[in-house]
């Protein structure tokens, strides 16, 4: 047991973000999804798994703090596309809080118990957002109006660059890639989006935007289900760069891209396509020899997609009710992962079993109650323990009010986040951590077959103790100084210095386009590259014009 | 000791019966769990969580709020997933089939049915194919889908059709939002969908019908107390085929 106390300053801190997660949570529950499924009993597991978030992430997060912090987790994430992006950060704080919330409906839990948890997890999520958001200053893209630009001038230079003029055919190919993609995640993720992230938009100029599309966790990887059936396909971890002329773009806090108009697939003007992982700092080039061979790739891998799927699917359907729940969990479970990985720590052990404090709740959590709860919580925000202040107006739901039609009653006076009261300053009885000695407090079973097949990247599939190994071995010097103090606030004003160039000619090293080109190109040097290299600026595609010719 | 959260000043109703049921039998439970327990509650919390609820007082809880959710309700719980139904049939009824019919009398004549428009699309005529079951898309998988068909999905998710989503003519889904994943990948695909379809009366298969999929798409901002659109028609244009 540690004697931490928390101060004021931190108090309010605290409490702040408690609020500011309440209400991102709120207005995408409300707005932004629907929890339902056919195939898979989503709402039993997402309600258990936030259990387990709550009696597990703590600790798990803890001890990769001992090898990597926060902020070099958010570098990491930031410079290439791994697992912990937009959608699995924001499930590292959300199922943790939301297991918060369910302990202390279920009255089991105070708002002020294990008060070093909280701390830790408010702020390692804070810590590893403002890193990983260092170009854009966001922590929530619902503060940014719901755009996530993550990337920075130098790699972004690289995808606009080398990015593939679509013709039809690699318009229909990148569409199809997207949607078996998709649709693939979503059978991997046991119908969730946490496969799914999405950076941008990005200023292309004019009418044009370009958007980052992630697809993760393809191959065999921490899934055990995925052993077997997905070890065809040949990329774990899939980028592609996606620029589009007039289309709307929005990147909610659960990663998703929205469009306007919702059919845009006609309007992507320019494709690229990338692969990365852990062990890579800069995005790999897939197929992008020619936009012939990029076409050839997209198809060959949207081919992967279906196989793997109508396999995938087999499987699933052989689960029983209890491992459909126990693989839904892990999916969500397995969400701040990554950063295990990246620390070199990660024992597919630890993030594969159901703790037997969650375990007792599987009899109360039938599908129906389930949903039931998820609604209560976060939703309508009601129940014996959800009230607050007869005064007290949700930000929210008081925003939903204000849109409805005049003589609508107000909503009533819930909220979802449990603030720590402030009588912890001076009164310390309180437990700091759920478990007193760490993650040995932590034990459980699992219903699913062991994990036997191993864990792929761009350099090759490899067994955990190998994975583990390369992930203590890995350098980068983008992680070391002077480069990962190198950003785009620095770059405006020293981008003539040779450091700073040092860093532009390392990100564009695997370019077919801006290779060795440095750090003083604009806009316009780009353009005029494309041009002699035969390719058409951005900026001269009008598909207004090409359909009217 | 005294349970610290059974006294709030402030509390709100729950939502449904079943809420009520169990988060009373919850709370009841672990009260009287924490009276028999000595010391403070910041010592029990965590290492003594077991004996404030444990499993066997949780499968005495759900067996005992089925059998009064029962007498209160009439029904068996709701569930969502088909395996959840077809392992407990003493438990679960699905759901989906115990969706409300729409009584309609603004409907025009020939119009069985209406939904959010996800995207626009040129209107769509085909025969119906109601899917509700894996076995019936294991089935499909292999056989493939017919062409010219209309798939009524019931489910909102992404994964029940997904090895068969592609081959739809259009989709009529009888639950979820233009922001279900259904909707986002039908949309990715191309595949024309209308989402939280209401049926004057129940679809048949081989029944064919017209679908205004050049309806303007569903405001997505609609369920955040924006104005919605017009919703989407679906009409009967023919009989079953034989």
């Amino acid at each position: 047991m540690t004697d931490w106390r928390i101060d004021e300053e931190q108090l309010l801190l605290l409490n702040t973000h408690l609020q500011r997660t309440d209400d991102q949570l709120i207005f995408n529950m409300l707005t932004r999804t629907a929890q339902e499924s056919k195939l898979f009993p989503i709402m039993p597991y997402l309600m258990m798994c936030f259990f387990d978030a709550y009696y597990r992430f703590p600790d798990l997060l803890r001890e990769t703090t001992k090898h990597i912090s926060p902020e070099e987790a958010g570098h990491r994430a930031r410079n290439v596309t791994t697992n912990i992006q937009r959608v699995t950060s924001w499930g590292m704080i959300n199922f943790y809080l939301n297991g918060r919330t369910c302990l202390i409906k279920a009255g089991l839990l105070r708002p002020e118990d294990n008060l070093e948890d909280l701390w830790f997890m408010v702020d390692y999520y804070h810590r590893f957002m403002r890193s990983y958001n260092r170009a854009n200053g966001h922590v929530w893209n619902l503060d940014a109006q719901d755009i996530a630009p993550v990337h920075e001038e130098r790699t972004l230079q690289v995808l606009e660059a080398d990015a593939f003029r679509a013709d039809e055919r690699l318009r229909r190919a990148a569409s199809r890639f997207i949607a078996s993609g998709t649709q693939y995640s979503f059978l991997v993720h046991c119908e969730s989006r946490v496969g799914l992230g999405n950076t941008g938009p990005y200023n292309m100029g004019d009418r044009r935007l370009m958007h980052v599309r992630d697809f993760t966790n393809l191959s065999e990887c921490g899934f055990s289900w995925l052993d077997g059936v997905a070890t065809d396909v040949t990329y774990n971890n899939l980028t592609l760069a996606v620029i589009t002329d007039d289309v709307k773009i929005e990147v909610t806090d659960l990663g998703t891209a929205y469009t306007e108009p919702e059919n845009y697939q006609d309007r992507i003007i320019g494709v690229g396509l990338y692969t990365s992982d852990i062990f890579e700092d800069r995005y790999v080039p897939v197929g992008m020899g020619s936009a012939a061979e990029l076409a050839d790739t997209l198809e060959q891998l949207t081919r992967e997609f279906q196989e793997a799927t109508r396999r995938l699917y087999a499987r699933f359907s052989e689960m029983n009710f209890d491992q459909m729940v126990e693989a839904g969990i892990y999916t969500y479970f397995q969400a701040p992962s990554e950063i295990a990985r990246m620390a070199g720590i990660y024992r597919h052990a630890e993030w594969e079993f159901v703790d037997e404090r969650t375990r007792r709740f599987w009899p109360i959590h039938n599908e129906e109650y389930s949903l039931d709860a998820y609604v209560s919580h976060f939703g309508a925000m009601d129940g014996r323990l959800g009230g607050q202040s007869d005064y007290y107006l949700h930000p929210v739901s008081y925003g939903v009010w204000r849109r409805s039609p005049d003589g609508s009653p107000l909503p009533s006076s819930g909220r979802n986040a449990s603030l720590v009261p402030a009588h912890v300053l001076r009164d310390h009885d309180y437990p700091r951590r759920v478990n007193p000695n760490g993650l040995a407090d932590a034990r459980g079973t699992s219903k699913l077959p062991a994990k036997t097949g191993g864990y792929t990247f761009a350099s090759g599939r490899l067994s955990e103790d190998e994975m583990n190994a390369k992930a203590r071995a890995f350098r980068s010097p983008l992680l070391e100084e002077p480069w990962c103090h190198v950003d785009e606030a620095t770059v405006k004003y020293r981008w003539q210095e040779p450091e700073v160039d040092e860093l532009y000619r390392y990100t564009q090293e695997r370019s077919r386009l801006l290779q060795g080109r440095g750090a003083s190109l604009r806009r316009d040097d780009i353009d005029r590259i494309r041009r002699e290299a035969g390719e058409a600026p951005w900026r001269e595609v009008d598909l207004t014009k090409e359909a009217t010719a | 000791m005294r349970h610290p959260l059974s006294t709030p000043k402030w509390t709100l109703p729950e939502g449904t019966t079943l809420s009520r049921m169990t988060r009373e039998a919850l709370l009841r439970t672990i009260e009287a769990n924490a009276a028999k327990l000595d010391g403070e509650w910041s010592d029990a919390v965590n290492r003594g969580t077991l004996d404030l609820l444990s499993a066997d007082d949780a499968q005495r809880i759900s067996e005992d709020v089925f059998t009064r959710f029962q007498e209160i309700e009439g029904r068996r719980f709701f569930a969502g997933c088909e395996i959840a139904a077809r392992e407990r049939p003493d438990l679960y009824v699905l759901r989906s089939e115990a969706q409300p019919l729409e009584e309609r009398t603004d409907w025009p004549e020939g119009v069985v049915a209406d939904g959010d428009n996800v995207f626009e699309h040129e209107d769509v005529t085909g025969r119906v194919l109601v899917v509700r079951e894996v076995s019936e898309v294991d089935r499909l998988m292999r056989e493939g889908v017919p062409e010219g068909t209309i798939g009524v999905i019931d489910d909102a998710g992404g994964t029940m059709t997904a090895p068969i989503l592609e081959e739809f003519d259009a989709v009529l889904c009888l639950a979820g939002t233009v922001r279900s994943h259904l909707g986002i990948i039908a949309r990715e695909f191309g595949v024309p969908v209308l989402m939280g379809v209401r049926l004057a009366r129940p679809l048949e298969d081989g029944e064919e019908v017209t679908v205004a999929y050049s309806t303007e798409a569903q405001n997505v901002d609609a369920y955040y107390g924006e104005e919605a659109k017009p919703r989407a028609e679906v009409r009967i244009t023919g009989g079953r085929s034989a």
